[in-house]
């Protein structure tokens, strides 16, 4: 089964971005598809890479430890 | 006294964008350059344009209140270098941040009739100083966005009469003697921005 992942970025949730993104989630509710919907914004997601996160950016064994859900959400 | 705002963007002090950043801001200064070296990492500077911000984003003057202190700076510029990674095609999100929040309408430009008109005409020298994992043909494949953004956009609202694009790419590759040849390039094109 088809299963989407939508990535949502805008502070406002008033904005026509907002908009679209409720057409969207409309759009597949009455198509019946399983979506997860990320609100960077809601969730304060962190957007600097951090020091840390470039010295064990080649160790795969770790290098998606500091943003595992969303790792999760992407696979 | 020409002054030089140097932005850079890498989150490590010993790497060898850091290296560039150095070499960038010695070079500046060697030519008699007033410099003020605005580390975006160092300076803990927070990229991400609040809801607050959005709303209040044409409302001159009083948008440049959250970040006065970096409008200032951009606003002292004679010349403006920026020194940063090229991360998935573009940006790092600080450098990127940075744009977002600091390069305001009635900062960087100004819109009249909705069309973007150039307001930081008092930059007259333009450079970034860049590395790419990539091949330069990998990025030219997918347009070389920071190219464009820099040669471009930037461009657009400094009108300068002077501009450079520094890029290393292929640093996945890269050897110590490329990597050594391309921070002594930077040196001898910044003196002559």
């Amino acid at each position: 089964m088809m299963r989407a992942l939508i990535i949502f970025c805008h502070p406002k949730q008033d904005s026509f971005n907002a908009a679209v993104l409720n057409a969207v989630t409309a759009h597949l509710d009455a198509a019946q598809v399983e979506y997860r919907l990320r609100d960077l914004y809601r969730t304060n997601f962190m957007p600097v890479l951090t020091e840390h996160e470039l010295d064990c950016y080649l160790d795969e064994s770790c290098n998606a430890d500091p943003v595992a859900q969303d790792v999760a959400d992407v696979q | 006294m020409t002054r030089a705002l140097v932005i850079a963007a890498h989150p490590v002090p010993d790497s060898y964008n850091q290296a560039l950043h150095a070499r960038t801001v010695e070079t500046l200064q060697a030519r008699g350059w007033d410099v003020d070296d605005c580390d975006l990492y160092a300076e803990g500077f927070n990229p991400v344009l609040s809801e607050a911000e959005r709303r209040g984003y044409h409302d001159e003057p009083d948008n440049i209140a959250p970040v006065a202190d970096y409008v200032e700076r951009v606003r002292a510029a004679d010349a403006l270098v920026m020194v940063f990674p090229v991360w998935n095609f573009g940006y790092p999100a600080m450098l990127k941040g940075f744009l977002d929040r600091v390069f305001l309408p009635g900062v960087s430009f100004r819109l009249e009739e909705g069309k973007v008109k150039p307001n930081l005409t008092k930059i007259r020298r333009l450079a970034a100083v860049t590395t790419y994992g990539g091949t330069r043909v990998r990025a030219m494949l997918v347009g070389d966005p920071p190219r464009k953004c820099v040669t471009r956009a930037v461009w657009h609202v400094c009108r300068p009469r002077s501009m450079k694009y520094l890029a290393l790419y292929d640093m996945n590759r890269a050897t110590d003697a490329k990597r050594g040849q391309f921070l002594t390039d930077v040196g001898d094109q910044l003196r002559t921005l």
